[in-house]
């Protein structure tokens, strides 16, 4: 089938309505254009790439969960082989494909700088195979995987992976986190991402109503709330040099945004208290870094 | 202009290797195969060899990237052993189920625990039901020209298929022997460069989208996909014999193709055994001979595709076949007997000597005892099947 159209994610695709996935695959593939090569893992994409119905229109291949960045670089340098220098190779990871099992390929790509442009569709947690915790799952969520009972009443209780500050840390051209409620943060990212060569990282925070249990009309919502109150943080790095790319004016409380979501249910407002706790220091931990590379530049 | 080194095993693989012109490399050092991946590296440093070589983490991102290069339509390499091989296990069945012909040395070394870093089988034999061909070499001069061999037989469009060139711990891999080496110009002609039906490089250039190993369903194409991969194995029997052919008509050298027989026409007691320890069989089939006794040795190159037919026809009429098996299948028996017995079906008697394990020695005396021991055992009827060999416990 030839390409015909602009957009890249072709309707009738099997995503949950109000899938923020849906939203950032729309765009990314839509600010990269045609020259791109599509990875999709098992994760919530997978069901995009199935033998009678692949609803990305890219070139594609369905890999595994363990390999996004090592299979990506492979690729990259099968293509640069044949000739072809100018295509993105575009893994497609989920955030249990990138924080837990497929980290060690993403640490090893990121250190020799493959050329690829790997992204992270982040929903916090193994969405597709039933809602199982990640360590990309913030502290305090009810996952399948993590129920809060009598022996761990938090459910989740071990904070978020950051996975953007290990991927910096490895000095790679650029990195940053993203989340379609900032769109224009967003496509900026995308596009910076696309005009540096050597390793990129982009860490998409997708709001995900089946999993977050939030009603699907509030995706662009939850989006904004995790960033205003600091549970998701917009940063980039280049090479290594971190800075935040919005500072909240005035962060709201973390209850304002966990009030909405169902995984957070069982949450008293003591352990809200703690959440509240660590969401600041780590932000200000941000700040920090921030104010530390200021001190470089000036 | 072909001249002759003395190289070690993995130099030999390696030679070979750079002769295919690859353009993607990733090896993840391991004994007793680490030279081949210093080695590599080395010819790419120097510009012996114009490739891609990747410095990895690990063995599974090692094969994934070889693997990722082969869909975009580049030819590839990567070599490994036991932990390592394990290590890359998700990846072989994706490698064969995605009909990439990937070439993969295998310096054959035991499986911990506990822990052992010496020779045998049970790393690649364990591997058998991954999908990709599995040849073990003799000598040497085996491993480059297999090398060379196994290129052309994966690229075969009948085949396109994965193979794995597996050579002995140590007692290959670290062996110094007088080796040949062909011109460039010959292995160019004898193998063209790496030209698939289907890679992401076409797709891109032809600006067409499709998606490589979509997810599939139970009753759509999947059994199907699996038959031609099974047809495809089956088919690269024809190809093996054929490759072995035509490298003579070029190099002058051949290896048998599947097998390799070895005075079985009119042997009684015939031993099947793979890899080096065959040049010592051998030596002993030899010595017996003159002795008077008729004894034969067949040499299984290729594990997978399974040579039933060829090893029916040699072992039909013996009297009695030994396996030297150096892997060990728990629970049951040897691997290369528990095949060669269904293929067998009864024709033959048939005896499973498990030896050299974890790099045990056996040498002219193991195979003359197994020889006596077939001898005996072809007299006698209620047999233990299984005997295990040079074991320093009753
Ligand atoms: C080696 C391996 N272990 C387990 C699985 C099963 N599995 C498939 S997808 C998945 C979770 C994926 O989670 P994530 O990457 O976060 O993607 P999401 O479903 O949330 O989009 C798991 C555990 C697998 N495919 N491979
Ligand atoms: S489970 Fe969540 S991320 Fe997955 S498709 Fe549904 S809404 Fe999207």
């Amino acid at each position: 089938m030839a390409i015909e159209t602009d957009d890249f994610l072709l309707p009738g695709h099997p995503l949950c309505a109000g899938c923020g996935l849906a939203i950032t695959l729309k765009h990314i593939t839509r600010l990269l254009g045609k020259r791109t090569v599509a990875l999709i893992p098992p994760s919530c994409s997978g069901p995009l790439a199935t033998e009678n119905s692949y609803k990305i229109s890219l070139p594609g291949i369905h890999i595994a969960l363990t390999h996004g960045a090592a299979i990506a670089a492979g690729i990259k340098a099968g293509l640069e082989a044949k000739g072809l220098k100018d295509v993105t190779v575009l893994p497609l990871m989920g955030d249990g494909g990138t924080a837990d099992i497929g980290l060690q390929a993403l640490s090893g790509s990121a250190e020799r700088n493959d050329d690829i442009l790997y992204v992270c569709l982040d929903n916090e947690g193994y969405m597709n195979t039933g809602i199982q915790g990640s360590a990309s799952t913030p502290i305090g969520a009810y996952t399948t995987t993590t129920p809060a009972g009598r022996n761990r009443p938090l459910g989740r209780d071990r904070p978020k992976k950051d996975v953007f500050r290990i991927v910096s840390d490895h000095d790679v051209p650029y990195a940053a986190t993203a989340c379609i409620s900032y769109l224009s943060d967003f496509k900026r990212k995308i596009r910076k991402a696309n005009s540096t060569e050597g390793f990129r990282y982009i860490h998409v925070l997708n709001p995900c109503p089946t999993g977050w249990g939030f009603s699907p009309d509030k995706t662009v919502e939850m989006g904004l709330l995790a960033v205003k109150t600091g549970m998701f943080i917009l940063a980039e790095s280049e090479h290594g040099r971190i800075r935040m790319t919005h500072v909240p004016v005035k962060r709201i409380p973390v209850k304002d945004y966990i009030k909405h979501q169902s995984r957070f249910r069982h949450l008293k407002d003591d352990q809200i208290r703690e959440i509240q706790k660590l969401v600041d220091e780590r932000f200000e931990r941000y700040l920090r870094i921030q104010e530390r590379e200021d001190d470089k530049r000036s | 202009m072909a001249f002759c080194r003395v190289l070690t095993g993995n130099q030999a693989i390696s030679q070979g290797a750079r002769l295919c012109r690859p353009q993607v490399i990733a090896i993840y050092p391991i004994t007793p195969q680490s030279e081949i991946a210093e080695t590599m590296a080395g010819f790419t440093a120097e510009g012996e060899l114009d490739a891609r070589i990747f410095r990895v983490e690990s063995e599974h991102s090692a094969l994934s990237i070889v693997i990722g290069a082969e869909v975009a339509g580049a030819r590839a390499f990567t070599a490994t052993s036991s932990n390592g091989l394990f290590y890359m296990h998700e990846m072989l069945h994706y490698a064969s189920g995605l009909r990439l012909p990937i070439v993969m040395a295998v310096a054959n070394r035991a499986s911990p625990a506990p822990w052992n870093i010496w020779g045998d089988h049970s790393d690649s034999i364990s591997q058998r039901d991954t999908g990709w061909l599995q040849v073990y070499v003799e000598n040497c001069q085996e491993a480059l020209d297999t090398v060379i061999q196994a290129y052309r037989i994966a690229e075969d469009r009948r085949v396109s298929l994965p193979i794995m060139v597996c050579l002995d711990g140590f007692t290959l891999t670290h062996v110094s022997e007088g080796v040949d080496i062909p011109p460039q110009d010959v292995v160019d002609e004898f193998l063209p460069p790496y030209d698939p039906e289907y890679s992401l490089s076409k797709l891109i250039e032809r600006d067409e989208t499709a998606c490589f190993s979509p997810v599939i369903f139970p009753e759509t194409s999947y059994m199907e996909y699996k038959y031609l991969q099974a047809k495809a194995s089956e088919r690269s029997k024809d190809v093996i014999r054929e490759v072995d052919r035509e490298f003579e008509r070029k190099f002058n050298r051949k290896w048998g193709g599947l097998i390799e027989n070895y005075h079985t026409d009119d042997a009684d007691y015939i031993l099947v055994t793979l890899g080096s320890l065959t040049t010592t069989a051998r030596a002993v089939v030899d010595e017996l001979r003159e002795d008077g006794w008729s004894v034969g040795l067949i040499k299984l190159r290729f594990y997978r595709p399974f040579p039933e037919k060829e090893l029916v026809d040699c072992l039909q009429d013996a009297k009695i076949v030994g396996v030297l098996d150096r892997n060990f299948s728990y629970g049951y028996a040897g691997a290369v007997y528990s095949d060669l017995s269904s293929a067998i079906d009864g024709r033959a008697e048939i005896v499973d000597f498990i030896g050299g394990l974890g790099g045990r020695e056996l040498n002219e005396d193991h195979f003359r005892y197994m020889f006596r021991r077939l001898k005996e055992l072809s007299t006698t009827r209620d047999q233990k099947r299984v005997e295990w060999i040079g074991l320093k416990m009753k």
